[in-house]
């Protein structure tokens, strides 16, 4: 299509007349989009949403936790706080002081042990050692 | 702002520029159709950009909301190569009545500095040093745009079964 003729086109489009339909759609659209407009809005605060936020507030607050009455001290069902640890770990028997008088004890094993019999035990040990 | 405030700025504007409006959509889109979905597009974008249409460059807001929603409404229209589904011409209509409406086509599809340049010089048939005020450049620029817009469609309609008579 050469430039001349594309002009020509766009020169026909420019001049191409407005009918009277035209008019009367826009008119007719403008209508419709106010009138859209025009509709309530809903508004956020509104006196309706107010009291019934209100008014589920008042229920939950009667119906709720603090609307029973505290509970009163009763001394039979009360158990007194007790330490899981042990007093005794504090007395002379307890757990480290055990430990020391354990350790201060003459050993079984360093009482019988001599350098023969550790000796043989580790010849016997070779021994079988080697037959594997 | 308000929105009684708001719906009372709409109305002002809506009076303002419903005749241009009407005009050019009319003549950008050339059917009753697409004009009725598009001038519902232009309402909807002057309501959302009111504050942008009080201002001085209230003018050139205009075309670029007329142009916006004629593109809209000939993208919504256009099959997935973009191309429009059009149907041979009643034997009453004019006989290029479908080279009229690819063209329309294409300068939906156009960018949007072009497309205002080329609707505002062959459709509004203003002159360059208009343009030049609307689209808020040079008038060389205005002039560049101008031709750009028609290399472009030139190219575009090249594809298109057109024939050269």
């Amino acid at each position: 299509m050469n430039e001349e003729k594309l002009e020509r086109i766009l020169s026909k489009i420019g001049q191409t007349a407005v009918p009277p339909e035209a008019a009367r759609i826009a008119e007719l659209a403008s209508r419709r989009f106010t009138a859209t407009l025009n509709l309530p809005q809903p508004r956020f605060f509104s006196p309706l949403r107010l009291l019934a936020a209100a008014a589920v507030i008042a229920v939950a607050f009667v119906a709720g936790r603090w609307s029973i009455p505290s509970p009163s001290f009763n001394t039979a069902t009360f158990t007194p706080a007790v330490s899981t640890r042990s007093p005794q770990l504090k007395n002379e028997n307890s757990f480290w002081q055990q430990k020391a008088i354990a350790a201060m004890q003459p050993r079984p094993y360093a009482q019988s042990a001599n350098f023969t019999n550790q000796l043989n035990a580790y010849k016997q040990y070779l021994k079988e050692k080697h037959y594997e | 702002m308000r929105y009684a405030k708001r719906l009372e700025l709409f109305e002002k504007l809506k009076d303002n520029y419903a005749g241009y409006l009407t005009s050019t959509l009319w003549k950008l889109t050339g059917n009753s159709d697409l004009f009725a979905e598009a001038i519902q597009y232009a309402y909807l974008a002057i309501w959302i950009n009111l504050e942008k249409l009080t201002g001085p460059q209230a003018g050139a807001y205009i075309y670029r909301i007329a142009l916006s929603a004629n593109s809209k409404v000939w993208r919504s229209r256009a099959g997935k190569d973009n191309r429009m589904p059009f149907t041979k011409p009643a034997a009453s209509e004019p006989v290029d009545e479908e080279t009229l409406n690819m063209v329309r086509n294409e300068i939906a599809n156009l960018p949007e500095q072009q497309s205002m340049a080329v609707v505002m010089r062959y459709i509004d048939q203003n002159d360059y040093r208009t343009i030049a005020q609307k689209l808020n450049c040079a008038e060389d620029t205005a002039r560049s745009h101008v031709s750009k817009a028609i290399a472009a469609l030139r190219e575009k309609l090249a594809y298109s079964n057109i024939s050269e008579s």
